[in-house]
C-alpha cells in the first residue's frame, strides 16, 4: 500500500514536471516542415517576395516585414506600440504619439477602491523589438479627504507592466509570423 | 503597504485580463502561386529506339521539355488559434494515349493535390483529400538538389521499358494523390508521428472507376484498382547537437490487393537519416518491401516473386547562391521470369543549382545509370531479350517558382 502511494506520488511529480519542460517542447510543426516533392518547393525563395500572388485578404507578409523595421507610418515599433496599447487599454487613454512612441492614461481608480487612482506612462523606445525597448512610469495618487495625493507606488509594478507589453508583443510578433506562412 | 500592494496588483491584473481578450484572427487569404520549368537533355541510351527487330538501338539525341504548375493557397486562422486552409494544385499532366477517347497533345491540365487542412497548435494538424500520404510527408531521404535524384530530373528524358517504368529508384511511395485522410501529429521534444488512411487508390469528386459505364464499376468495389484500405504512418526526429542538425524517420505503408487478385498484399518500409552541419547535408535511405515496379507498396506482389529493396546516398553542398550535390543509389526487383536474374539498376550523379534571383534557379546537372536484364519495350518476354541498359543525360534548365 505504502509503496503503491510511493509511486502515485512520483508518477504525479514526473508528470508534473513533464507537464512544466512540455510547455517549450511541444508545438505543431507548420505545413512546410513536412517533407515536399513538389518541383516548386524545391526551388529557393519566391519571385515577387511572398508565397504566391495575393488574390484576395490581407498581406501580412508585408506587414511583417514592415513592423521588423518600425513600420511605416509609424515611428516605433509596431509590435511594442501595439502590446503597449492593448496592456494599457484597461485605462482610459489621454494621448497617443505612434512617432515619439510615447502613450500616457488618464487617471484610472481601480474598481471597488475609488480613493486611490493609477496613471501610466509608457515610452516605445525604438524601431527594434528588444527587451529593453520599452519603459513603463507609473504614477499613484490616495485620496486624503477631498484632495488626491502623490503616493508611492510598489517596488516592481512598473517592470511587471513591461514584462506584460514584452510578452504581447512577443504574442502578436508569433501571430504574425504565423499568419504570413 | 498592504493597500499599495493590494491596489498594485490590482493594476496588473487588469492589464492581464485586457490582454486575455485580444483577437488572434487572421482574415483568410487567397494566393496564387506556381512554377514554370525549362530543360534542355542531351541523352545517350542504348534503349533510346525500337529497331524493326523488336529490340531498341542506341542513339545520343537531344531534347527539350517544359513543365508547369500552378497552386492556389488558401490560409485563414480563427479567433480561437485553429488555423485551416486548402491547397489546389493544377498541373501539366503528360496525357497523351493516342488513339484512345482520351487523346491528348501531352499538355492537359488536371489536378495533382487538392486538399484541406485544420491544425491546432498544441493538437496538430488533420489534412483531407488528394494529398500526399503520411508515410511520405514525414519520410527522411538522401538530400539532393533541385532536379539532381535518383528519379530526378534524368528520366523524363528517356523511354520506359516493357514493365512501364524507368527507374526503380525512389523513395516510399506518395500515397498517388487516392483521396484520403491523414493526421499529423504535434512535435514532443523534436519527435513527431503522422497516420493516413485511403479506401482506395482513387482520387477526384467521382465514385466511379474511370471510363466506368456501369454502377457496377464503383471505386468502392472491392475488386477495384490496384491498392484497397491503405495505411500509411511514420515517426519523425529532428534536432541539433554541437550545431550538426539530425533528422531521421522511419516510414511505413501496407495495403490490400483487390479481391480477385493473386497478387500478395503489398507493403513498405522506408528508414531514412540526414545530418547537416556548415552548409553541408550528408544523408541516405533504405526501402524494403512487398513491391515491384517503381512505387513501393502501390500494387500487390505476383506470386512467386521475392520482396525489393533500394537505396540512395546523398550529399549536398550550399555556400551563397549556389547548391551542389552529388548521390549513388541501387536497387533490385524480382524478375519473373525463369532463367533471367533480378533486374538490378544503379546510378550515380553529380549537379549544381544557381539561384539567380530568390525563386529563379538555373540547374545543371549529369546522371549515368546502369540497367541490368531489362525487357525492352515492345520486344517478345523471352529470356534472350532481356538486356542491359546503358543511359547518360545531362540536363541543363530553369525553373522559377511565384
Amino acid at each position: 500500500m505504502r509503496l503503491t502511494r510511493l509511486m502515485m506520488v512520483g508518477l504525479t511529480g514526473t508528470l508534473l514536471v513533464a507537464c512544466s519542460t512540455l510547455d517549450g517542447n511541444l508545438r505543431t510543426p507548420e505545413l512546410d516542415e513536412y517533407s515536399s516533392d513538389r518541383r516548386r518547393d524545391q526551388v529557393r525563395g519566391r519571385l515577387g517576395g511572398s508565397d504566391g500572388i495575393l488574390i484576395f485578404g490581407t498581406d501580412r507578409t508585408q506587414q511583417r516585414g514592415a513592423a521588423d523595421q518600425g513600420g511605416v507610418g509609424i515611428g516605433v515599433n509596431a509590435f511594442l506600440w501595439r502590446a503597449a496599447l492593448d496592456t494599457l487599454s484597461f485605462m482610459p487613454l489621454s494621448s497617443a504619439d505612434p512617432f515619439g512612441g510615447v502613450l500616457i492614461t488618464d487617471w484610472y481608480s481601480p474598481p471597488g477602491n475609488p480613493s486611490e487612482r493609477f496613471r501610466a506612462t509608457a515610452y516605445i523606445l525604438g524601431r527594434q523589438l528588444r527587451s529593453d525597448g520599452v519603459r513603463v512610469a507609473l504614477f499613484r495618487q490616495e485620496l486624503r479627504g477631498n484632495a488626491w495625493v502623490e503616493a508611492p507606488v510598489s517596488a516592481g509594478t512598473a517592470s511587471e507592466l513591461e514584462d506584460q507589453v514584452l510578452a504581447r508583443a512577443r504574442e502578436l510578433r508569433a501571430q504574425s509570423t504565423a499568419a504570413a506562412r | 503597504m498592504r493597500k499599495i500592494l493590494l491596489g498594485t496588483t490590482a493594476v496588473v491584473g487588469a492589464a492581464l485580463m485586457g490582454i486575455t481578450v485580444a483577437q488572434a484572427q487572421t482574415a483568410p487569404t487567397v494566393r496564387v502561386g506556381g512554377y514554370f520549368e525549362f530543360t534542355g537533355g542531351y541523352v545517350d541510351d542504348n534503349f533510346d529506339s525500337a529497331a524493326t527487330t523488336g529490340l531498341p538501338a542506341s542513339r545520343a539525341k537531344v531534347d527539350f521539355r517544359s513543365d508547369m504548375e500552378i497552386s492556389v493557397i488558401v490560409r485563414g486562422k480563427a479567433a480561437n488559434g485553429i488555423s485551416y486552409g486548402a491547397e489546389i494544385e493544377l498541373q501539366m499532366d503528360n496525357v497523351t494515349n493516342a488513339g484512345s477517347a482520351n487523346s491528348g497533345s501531352g499538355t492537359i491540365v488536371d489536378t495533382d493535390e487538392m486538399w484541406g487542412f485544420i491544425s491546432s497548435p498544441t493538437l496538430g494538424t488533420f489534412q483531407f483529400g488528394d494529398q500526399d500520404s503520411a508515410a511520405d510527408q514525414l519520410k527522411v531521404a538522401a538530400p539532393s538538389v533541385t532536379n539532381l535524384g535518383e528519379s530526378g530530373g534524368w528520366d523524363e528524358f528517356v523511354a520506359p521499358v516493357a514493365d512501364g517504368t524507368r527507374y526503380i529508384l525512389t523513395t516510399i511511395n506518395d500515397g498517388s494523390d487516392s483521396t484520403k485522410v491523414i493526421y499529423l501529429s504535434p512535435q514532443f521534444f523534436g519527435f513527431d508521428f503522422g497516420v493516413s488512411y485511403a479506401p482506395n487508390q482513387y482520387e477526384g469528386e467521382n465514385y466511379l472507376q474511370p471510363n466506368a459505364a456501369a454502377n457496377n464499376a464503383l471505386q468502392r468495389n472491392t475488386n477495384a484498382g490496384s491498392i484497397r484500405n491503405e495505411l500509411s504512418g511514420a515517426l519523425r526526429y529532428r534536432g541539433s547537437f554541437s550545431n550538426v542538425g539530425v533528422a531521421a524517420a522511419f516510414s511505413a505503408m501496407r495495403g490490400d490487393s483487390p479481391t480477385g487478385s493473386p497478387n500478395r498484399d503489398p507493403n513498405a518500409y522506408q528508414a531514412g537519416l540526414n545530418l547537416s552541419a556548415m552548409g553541408f547535408t550528408i544523408g541516405g535511405h533504405y526501402i524494403w518491401g512487398r513491391y515491384s515496379g517503381s512505387a513501393p507498396g502501390r500494387a500487390g506482389l505476383a506470386p512467386g516473386l521475392s520482396n525489393s529493396n533500394n537505396w540512395t546516398i546523398g550529399a549536398t553542398y550550399r555556400f551563397d547562391a549556389v547548391s551542389v550535390g552529388a548521390f549513388y543509389s541501387r536497387g533490385k526487383r524480382d524478375n519473373a521470369l525463369p532463367g533471367v536474374n533480378d533486374r538490378e539498376q544503379r546510378a550515380i550523379g553529380v549537379g549544381a543549382v544557381y539561384t539567380l534571383a530568390p525563386g529563379l534557379e538555373l540547374f545543371a546537372n549529369y546522371t549515368n545509370v546502369e540497367d541490368e536484364n531489362v525487357l525492352p519495350f515492345g520486344a517478345a518476354n523471352t529470356a534472350a531479350n532481356y538486356r542491359d541498359r546503358s543511359i547518360d543525360v545531362f540536363i541543363l534548365g530553369t525553373r522559377m517558382a511565384f
